[in-house]
């Protein structure tokens, strides 16, 4: 088994390579004049520029948290690059044709179907290249439905009520210190409207990556479904393999109105720095959606598998009676990953419901935690929780760990967690290895039948993805 | 079929097997009986490549192949089939998925095309109806939540499906009851004939009244130290093992 | 808290304890209450300690103790042999350790004037439970005691330890209690701690063990009360084989806080433990239970359970549960649960089908819910003891117009 394990050592980061494109960028470091800089080169209005100041001088006030069970060294927040746009479309690209050909190859690589003849029909996407948005498929389509999905800088011009009113409204400026930095220099994102009673007629996506040197990456998403309106949202990241370490630092936000749902779906698959901890992005990401209406409805599933670090907790608050969150999980950690990621599920409306699917699996020297706040506030009757959280060892010099916080003030909630923690049981593999499946078939046969409760959530394509970057990230990490 | 020289196998450093000799043609059944601890599950662990044991010394020839130096898997595809005493759970995945995983690594190894997913559950029906097994086992996970009975049925379907050439049961009747016990044996008769072999280990005379073997062999302190044919089965259960144990 | 001015004032010791209790001060000067909200201190605000105006009182005076069994030595450190001191001076400090957040397991180690020792002998096979009576409380003025216990049993021995904290009512009263339990190679112990505390008064317990190779531990830990009780039981499974059975209650009435923090160390290899707490919190009472299991990498096939539930008996009432896992050896079996919830009305609904009044059937299953904790304590007499005071408070606690 051992020479499994040197298999995985020596496998290369499939998404590792540089694009060579010319970039527009500012020089590292963060002052108000960086703010300044990046909201003139959006053609901001004045309050968008006031917001994202005010966000800067409450960063500075504030501290990088320490509770999470990672350890990195401390990040030198005036060597980042804070804009970083391809150069040929820092005008912003009107069709296709005017894309940067050398882009379209990168996504090409990345297997994105960008084109609208692409092979995932159905697909819109959304492509954010460090920190523009350069493209956005199928606009007219979903025009005609009345649904806006366009780069939230776009929005920013064409729906400055929407944006206004929506913008930190769940997700406040002084929420942590990731999403302080965040609001004070996004530079681009997805903006999604679906109107009162429209289920989007197709399948939104973004793509992610992070392309230029000493880039940070800080984009904003912002989906809004109004009453009765439906969306499915889809998301994955690339970057490529240098040996420092990159900051991602995103915000995303959803808002669910009166029988309203949204589903966002997460695979992550940044790149995770070397086997000895070298390189690799640092994804510190805060996502959290409202379910303002009553019997709305948000659904977050994740897939983790790349990053050095994630600090990541895709959250729901319940406000609307009779809502619904639900967060389905899976995280991988192999080399030197660590992960703290997990949930918070606010139940504040009568009536609420959630349920929380993590699965955990850690690797090599891997490090995995889950941390979830499940909290029934006083209101909040007949208020429901299952949480159901797994942890999969493998190998002994791994860590698996779980931490849930549970905070009930209402004597007709219902709360229940569970945790188990396993390796792959030697009894398992040599089961399947007596029905003739190869030692790397049967472990990927087990850890598949594991996240199985969360691969399920996951649209067709993205399952077989998530499948696929699994049995990367773990490919002979059984010892 | 199967050719077993002087194999000793011993497990964390105590000696379980002591030069065990054994031959299997193809076309026939041989039964190992012995009492508690005399090394029956080890004999059939050891053949399938758990490696949990270490042999020590002998050989063991598949076909006139050493199977001793097959992986576990390599030997699963050559045609070498454990029916296990204690199968394992594995929680998520479904048995049908499992089966057919299992299934065409098989097929693939034997050159044959791998099978659509319509010929597969047509022949999943079949088995399943043969062993009188539930529709819905096959969208269970594999033996989770299982009875005993139930995890021994879904053995003796993969054995069915997976057609070896040489299967070997570990303690199949333990914990089935008479019905059961019938079923799964009917299973097993299907696919006597003279291309495959069978080696059947238990502990009771019982399981051999409905899979008569053709050999009986005794297994007392990790050697055989008798063989004769059905009636010795029968001898064992009238007087027990107490005066093989004396000779051996 | 005038911390400075009591250390000051301390007579300087000239035994064991002193290099432990001289980093001890220092901790102290530095930082004598927690950090608010920190993680560890997270559901638990000791603010309202400091603005107190407190006194320090003594301890010798308040602990009383019954007399010892066959086998087992009762002894003030001050009056102990040099043999003794011997024996019990390698433990002391080490098993509560304080170079973390535990700022009052170093208020105690710096400020405590005498310890208890417990000593059983090695073998000795103690049938009759030794009984540690701690009465605070009383006084006209706010006070804060630092009793400190160390109880040793040595190869083979079996013995039952019992420890009741009492309150009497008066002017509000800080007990900051540290024990320390040592368990030798295939001893077994048995502790039952039983902490009562009224409204205006805060217990701040440590209890720390080691149980070395095929040793085991039983402790049932059960907290009261309408004031603060904090109570940190820390057990490191040292040796190979070692066990623990850790079980608790927490129940609180008025405007109580009860916080059970429990880590379970699997520092060796197969090791064994259970972990079983119920929380009921009534009226405007919060409990918290945060227990913390933590498997090393040398610790292999470990095996670990922990169940948490928990009972909320009115509106106002709040429970903040925290199981953790941290897991760093990969052959392990280790879970845990957590659930909170109301009576069930299908019970109550049950039992008044059989004729029994709504409020007697409602007492019943709370009393219900603790019970089984109370009833797997092995002593039999410290069995009684622990279901009496169990039952009494829970009654109360009902009688308080929660359920």
């Amino acid at each position: 088994m051992p020479d499994a394990v040197e298999q995985v050592v020596g496998r290369a980061y499939e998404h590792g390579w540089v694009s060579d494109i010319q970039s527009d960028s500012l020089p590292p470091g963060l002052s108000e004049d960086t703010v300044r800089f990046i909201s003139a080169k959006k053609d901001e209005p004045d309050w968008l520029l006031q917001w994202r100041l005010e966000a800067l001088r409450k960063w500075q006030a504030m501290e990088p948290p320490d509770w999470a069970h990672l350890k990195w060294g401390p990040i030198d927040y005036q060597s980042i690059i804070y804009y970083s746009a391809p150069k040929s479309t820092s005008e912003g690209p009107k069709s296709l044709e005017e894309v940067d050909p050398e882009l379209l190859r990168t996504y090409e690589k990345l297997g994105i179907p960008l084109h609208e003849r692409a092979a995932l029909a159905g697909v819109a996407v959304d492509a954010v290249f460090d920190s523009v948005s350069v493209a956005t498929t199928f606009r007219e389509t979903l025009a005609k439905a009345g649904v806006i999905f366009c780069p939230l800088s776009e929005a920013v011009r064409e729906h400055p009520g929407l944006v206004r009113k929506y913008l930190g409204s769940v997700v406040p400026v002084t929420d942590n210190y990731f999403a302080a930095l965040n609001s004070a220099v996004f530079s681009d994102g997805s903006f999604c409207f679906i109107p009162k009673g429209v289920r989007c007629p197709m399948e939104l996506s973004t793509y992610f990556r992070i392309n230029a040197k000493n880039t940070g990456q800080f984009e904003r998403t912002l989906i809004i479904a109004e009453d009765k309106a439906y969306v499915s949202y889809l998301e994955g990241c690339t970057a490529p393999q240098r040996d420092e370490n990159q900051l991602h630092a995103a915000v995303v936000e959803l808002v669910a109105l009166e029988d309203a749902e949204i589903k966002y779906s997460t695979v992550q698959n940044w790149y995770p720095g070397d086997e000895n901890g070298r390189g690799g992005i640092f994804n510190f990401v805060t996502k959290r959606g409202i379910c303002k209406g009553d019997r709305s409805r948000i659904s977050w599933t994740q897939v983790e598998t790349g990053s050095a670090i994630t600090w990541k907790y895709p959250s729901v608050i319940l406000k609307g009676d009779d809502s619904v969150g639900e967060f389905y999980s899976v995280a991988v950690t192999a080399k030197r990953q660590q992960a703290d990621t997990g949930t918070k599920m606010i139940h504040i409306g009568k009536n609420t419901r959630s349920t929380i699917i993590s699965k955990g699996i850690a690797a090599e020297r891997g490090q995995q935690s889950y941390r979830g706040l499940v909290r029934v506030l006083k209101g909040a009757d007949n208020a429901r929780n299952y949480t159901q959280c797994d942890s999969l060892l493998m190998g002994d010099t791994c860590g698996a760990h779980t931490f849930p916080y549970i905070e009930v003030r209402n004597r007709t909630a219902k709360v229940e967690h569970e945790a188990t923690t396993s390796k792959v049981a030697d009894e398992q593999i040599f089961y399947c290895q007596q029905r003739g499946m190869s030692e790397e078939d049967a472990v990927n046969l087990i850890v598949n039948g594991f996240c199985k409760e969360v691969f399920r959530q996951l649209p067709m394509e993205f399952a077989v993805e998530a499948q696929k970057l699994l049995a990367v990230t773990l490919e002979g990490a059984v010892g | 079929m199967l050719e077993i020289k002087n194999l000793h196998a011993s497990i964390k450093g105590k000696a379980i097997l002591k030069g065990l000799d054994l031959v299997v043609p193809a076309g026939e059944v041989h039964a190992i009986m012995g009492p508690n601890g005399s090394g029956k599950s080890t004999l059939s662990k050891v053949l399938a490549g758990d490696e949990a044991y270490e042999v020590t010394e002998g050989q063991a020839l598949y076909k006139g192949k050493d199977l001793l130096t097959m992986s576990p898997d390599e030997r699963a595809r050559e045609g070498v089939f454990l029916a296990f005493q204690y199968p394992v759970e594995i929680p998520g995945v479904t048995n049908a998925y499992f089966l057919r995983t299992a299934l065409n690594a098989v097929r693939r190894h034997r050159g044959e095309p791998e099978l659509d997913a319509f010929t597969f559950l047509q022949r999943v029906k079949e088995a399943m109806k043969l062993l009188e097994m539930d529709a819905e086992f096959r969208n269970r996970f594999v033996n989770v939540g299982f009875s005993g009975g139930e995890k021994k049925r879904n053995e003796i379907l993969q054995l069915t499906l997976l057609n070896p050439s040489l299967a070997i049961l570990d303690e199949m009747d333990s914990g089935l009851d008479v019905d059961a016990l019938r079923i799964a044996s009917r299973g097993v008769n299907a696919l006597r004939d003279a291309d495959h072999a069978f080696l059947v280990i238990t502990h009771y005379q019982r399981l051999l009244d409905y899979i008569v073997p053709d050999h009986v062999h005794i297994l007392v302190d990790g050697r055989i130290v008798q063989s004769g044919d059905r009636s010795l089965a029968l001898d064992v259960e009238r007087a027990g093992y107490v005066d093989h144990q004396a000779s051996a | 808290m005038r911390v400075d001015t009591w250390l000051d004032e301390r007579p300087v010791l000239l035994d064991e304890r002193a290099a432990v209790r001289a980093a001890a001060a220092d901790k102290s000067r530095a930082r004598p209450l927690p950090v608010p909200r920190s993680e560890h201190w997270k559901y638990t605000s000791t603010r309202a300690i400091g603005a107190l105006g407190l006194e320090i009182g003594a301890t010798a005076a308040t602990l009383t103790v019954g007399a010892a069994p066959q086998g087992v030595t009762i002894v003030r450190w001050s009056e102990a042999s040099p043999a003794q001191r011997a024996a019990a001076g390698p433990w002391f400090g080490r098993l509560a350790t304080f170079d973390g957040p535990e700022a009052f397991v170093a208020l105690n180690t710096a400020l405590h004037d005498d310890v208890v020792l417990i000593l059983v002998e090695a073998g000795a096979d103690v049938a009759d439970a030794v009984r540690i009576v701690h009465v605070a409380g009383g006084e006209d003025t706010p006070r804060v005691v630092f009793p400190r216990v160390l109880v040793l049993a040595e190869a083979g021995a079996k013995a039952t330890v019992i420890a009741e904290w009492r309150s009497a009512r008066g002017a509000p009263f800080v007990t900051a209690p540290v024990t320390e339990l040592v368990v030798g190679d295939g001893a077994s112990l048995e502790y039952v701690s039983v902490v009562a505390t009224p409204a205006s008064d805060f217990h701040l317990a440590t209890v720390a063990s080691t149980v070395a190779p095929g040793a085991t531990l039983q402790a049932t830990m059960l907290a009261f009360g309408e004031g603060l009780a904090r109570c940190d039981t820390i057990v490191t499974l040292a040796g190979a084989g070692a066990s623990v059975r850790l079980e608790g209650v927490g129940a609180a009435g008025a405007s109580g806080h009860i916080d059970h923090h429990t880590t379970i160390d699997h520092a060796a290899p197969d090791c064994t433990s259970r972990e079983v707490f119920r929380n009921i919190a009534g009226d405007h009472g919060t409990v918290v239970f945060n227990g913390r299991v933590v498997v090393r990498e040398q610790a292999q096939r470990s095996d670990s359970d922990q169940q948490n539930r928990s009972l909320l008996l009115s509106d106002d009432a709040t429970i903040n549960s925290k199981p953790e896992l941290e897991i760093y050896a990969d052959d392990v079996k280790c879970a845990h649960g957590s659930a909170i919830g109301a009576l069930d009305p299908e019970q109550v609904w049950y039992l008044r089908s059989r004729g029994i009044p709504d409020a007697l059937a409602r007492q019943m299953l709370v009393r219900g819910f603790g019970a089984d904790v109370a009833a797997r304590v092995a002593h039999p007499g410290a069995r009684a003891l622990a279901t009496d005071a169990l039952e009494a408070w829970l009654d109360q606690l009902i009688a308080g117009g929660a359920a």
